[in-house]
């Protein structure tokens, strides 16, 4: 890191982890209220007691680092992963409380994976628990898609400059309309109404698939905020196979593909701009790669006799391509089937499908398509170079709300990413490798973290080594940040080592 | 809520037509993308 | 001739009780979600009985019903009961407060179901109750509750602090030598 690190520069960080940490403990009077709607006493006071800790720890830190300063592009960075962090602890306090968590650790797994909206889980005995955890989970993913961040600025934070560098530092930068808190409100406004629409169809369907009608419309809005925060997470450890339906199924994949849309696209067609649904550069990329995708996937099926016939090996098939492909991780087959019976070519056709992932600055993970398109154009134009006169000029374009001149720069930044994406994948189907998994095992678990996509092939289990669970939630924590985040944050603690040692050096 | 919307051209507008519009825009392409998956699932299954 | 009917039932009392016990009295084995899933391959198509705590809901659809059976840590499966095949009262269900009827079903089990689009499931051909529910304890522990006034009343004393005086900004008033933050 360049510069020195200043006493206010830690005002600044934690008055706004502060902040944000006061709205994480707001937010679980949602799972309080469940578990007293449900007469779940104690689960009730589980999260009675995680919200006074937690609104306990966040009022502190806001009090004593208390700054009229607003972050720049530094602090807000350091901000979003250091805030990420503590979310993460604190929110696996009701875990904790609850006895299903084998250990602090196992919590967090579970938290960092809900925030990240990856899907992975260490619960014990999900198929018990109360429904204050299980709203609390899918709450986590929920909030999470938006970025704990984005919750902060919609009810925290007044001013703007800060807020919109609080957002850039969460890796959703795409300049929607100039005023920041109007891209909240309009983040927020989308989810929102899908969220209402969502829970209600899928209530319907729930109740028309013999479910009680009081039960229905909390399973419908738990399906939903899977889908569409890219989460995952099911109330059951069958997840959606609990459900035993197709129409339930594929309403969800509705609600997975737009979730995994970029957010400057919603609201480009939520404005009048329809025809952009066409021409981004994300959804083509998208489309390409999930019906190339898609079609590995059915090879591998058909090379093994997976399934009897068209329509199984649509539904199970196309499903499970769709939650990868999205990044969502919503499952309508055993974790184990994968291994057993899809096979090392059907694994890889997902983990490909993972690794691309969803659209930028959306709730999914993955390279993103945006850079894929990037990419891809990138190589078209150099070629296209090398075939034209030495004197032309060649220049490419891509489609995003607008034409855009494809910059060296556009392709190299999307190329390091994609790079930094392949290593730590690489490093965790390593690490996963050395304690003795087969490589298309390790290398489908490593991604499905690192992509914050959540499908497991059996990997992610509390008995599994430590390193392993600790690798993974950093592949977790990393992808979702995309990166800078985390990587402005280790600067920033070194910088300010250095200017501590600085500081006891010119006392 | 909406109060940005002088800022925004005529066409752009966050107005509750444009949204109702959009969202089935939205709706309709992921529903033609499933059932292209499902064509291909069919492709796959000619002749057996 | 009494003492050849003698002989001939002697040899084949002898004979029926050298025969393996397979053979003679078809009893199901009885398996885990695990065990289906792990050697989906051989399990498939053979029938089997599969004991599990009915979980909280039981799906009645027009041809059959839904029930998802817990039979472990994380391990449930899925069973289709038909039309054709009598359902037992299930009195209790799976919830935060109850535990639910345990159920032995016997059934064909399918790696990929044709009549269901691929699930892995089993359909019953038997089912039947062997264990009442029963109504959980979920007791609540006064040391959290304890904890929970301990913190609220710090959490308080925090708020109040806090919220006191909008004037009263820290960062202002010592700090006037350390450099400002630049944009």
């Amino acid at each position: 890191m360049v510069r020195r690190v200043w006493r206010e520069d830690f005002r600044i960080i934690g008055y706004y982890t502060g902040l944000i940490t006061i709205g994480v403990g707001l937010l679980m009077l949602v799972p309080m209220v469940t578990s007293l709607v449900f007469r779940e006493w104690q689960s009730a006071i589980d999260f009675g007691l995680s919200i006074v800790l937690t609104l306990l720890v966040g009022y502190l830190l806001a009090l004593i680092s208390r700054t009229r300063n607003t972050p720049g592009l530094t602090h807000a960075m350091v901000i979003a992963a250091a805030s990420w962090l503590v979310a993460m602890v604190l929110s696996a306090v009701p875990y904790v409380l609850s006895g299903h968590a084998l250990s602090l650790l196992d919590a967090c797994f579970d938290t960092m994976s809900g925030y990240t909206t990856t899907g992975l889980f260490l619960l014990q005995d999900l198929d018990h628990v109360s429904q204050g955890l299980n709203m609390w989970r899918h709450l986590l993913t929920y909030v999470g898609g938006q970025g704990i961040v984005v919750l902060a600025l919609t009810f925290l934070i007044g001013s703007t400059g800060g807020a919109y560098k609080l957002m850039v530092g969460e890796g959703k930068d795409e300049k929607l309309v100039p005023n920041v808190r109007h891209i909240a409100v309009q983040i927020w406004r989308i989810s929102l109404i899908y969220l209402f629409i969502g829970t209600a169809v899928l209530g319907i369907l729930a109740i028309a698939s013999g479910m009680k009608p009081q039960l229905a419309f909390f399973h419908g809005a738990y399906i939903f905020m899977s889908a569409w925060s890219t989460g995952g997470f099911a109330p059951y450890s069958q997840n959606m196979l609990y459900y035993h339906s197709l129409p339930m199924e594929i309403v969800s994949m509705v609600f997975m593909i737009l979730g995994s849309f970029n957010f400057a696209l919603h609201y480009a067609v939520w404005t009048g701009n329809r025809k952009e649904i066409l021409r981004n550069v994300e959804i083509v990329s998208f489309t390409i790669t999930v019906l190339t995708t898609f079609s590995l996937t059915c090879l591998a099926l058909m090379q093994r006799g997976v399934y009897p016939n068209a329509v199984a090996l649509f539904r199970r098939g196309f499903f499970q391509l769709i939650s990868a492909h999205t990044t969502t991780g919503q499952s309508n087959i055993y974790a184990r089937t994968l291994v057993r019976e899809w096979g090392p070519l059907g694994m890889l056709a997902l983990t490909i499908a993972m690794a691309i992932g969803a659209s930028a600055a959306s709730t999914g993970g993955g390279f993103k398509g945006m850079r894929m398109g990037i990419i891809f154009k990138g190589i078209v134009t150099d070629v296209r170079k090398l075939l034209s006169p030495e004197r032309a000029i060649v220049v490419g374009h891509y489609h995003h709300i607008r034409d855009n001149t494809l910059t060296d720069g556009a392709v190299k930044s999307a190329a390091v990413i994609v790079v930094l994406y392949v290593l730590i994948y690489v490093v965790g189907a390593v690490v996963g490798m050395a304690y003795g998994y087969p490589m298309a095992d390790a290398f489908f678990e490593s991604v499905s973290a690192g992509s914050n996509t959540g499908l497991s092939c059996g990997i992610t289990q509390a008995t599994m080594p430590t390193l392993l669970k600790v690798m993974y939630i950093v592949e977790m924590w990393m992808g979702r940040l995309e990166f800078l985040s985390v990587f402005t944050l280790f600067g920033f603690i070194a910088a300010s080592f250095r200017s501590l040692k600085r500081q006891k050096v010119a006392a | 809520m909406n109060g940005h919307r002088a800022q925004s051209p005529t066409r752009h507008r966050a107005g509750g037509r444009n949204e109702v519009l959009g969202m089935a825009t939205e709706l309709v392409w992921a529903g033609v993308l499933i059932v292209a998956g499902y064509l291909i699932s069919q492709l796959f299954f000619i002749g057996r | 001739m009494k003492r050849r009917i003698a002989v001939y039932l002697g040899m084949t009392i002898l004979l029926l009780a050298l025969v393996p016990g397979h053979v003679l009295a078809q009893e199901p084995p009885l398996v885990t979600t695990t065990e289906l899933v792990e050697h989906s391959a051989s399990w498939d198509g053979k029938t089997v009985s599969f004991r599990g705590e009915v979980l909280e809901d039981v799906l009645a659809r027009s041809d059959g019903t839904w029930l998802n059976l817990s039979d472990g840590n994380n391990s449930a499966m899925g069973v289709f009961v038909p039309r054709t095949v009598s359902m037992p009262v299930i009195s209790w269900t799976e919830d935060y407060r109850t535990i639910g009827d345990t159920v032995v079903v016997t059934g064909v089990f399918h790696r990929a179901c044709a009549d269901h689009q691929g699930e892995t499931d089993i359909h019953a051909t038997s089912v039947v109750v062997v264990a009442q529910g029963s109504t959980k304890d979920n007791p609540i522990h006064p040391g959290r509750v304890v904890w929970l006034i301990v913190l609220g009343l710090a959490l308080v004393v925090v708020m109040w602090f806090y919220y006191r005086k909008p004037g009263e900004d820290p960062s202002v008033r010592g700090d006037s030598q350390e450099p400002r933050i630049r944009r």
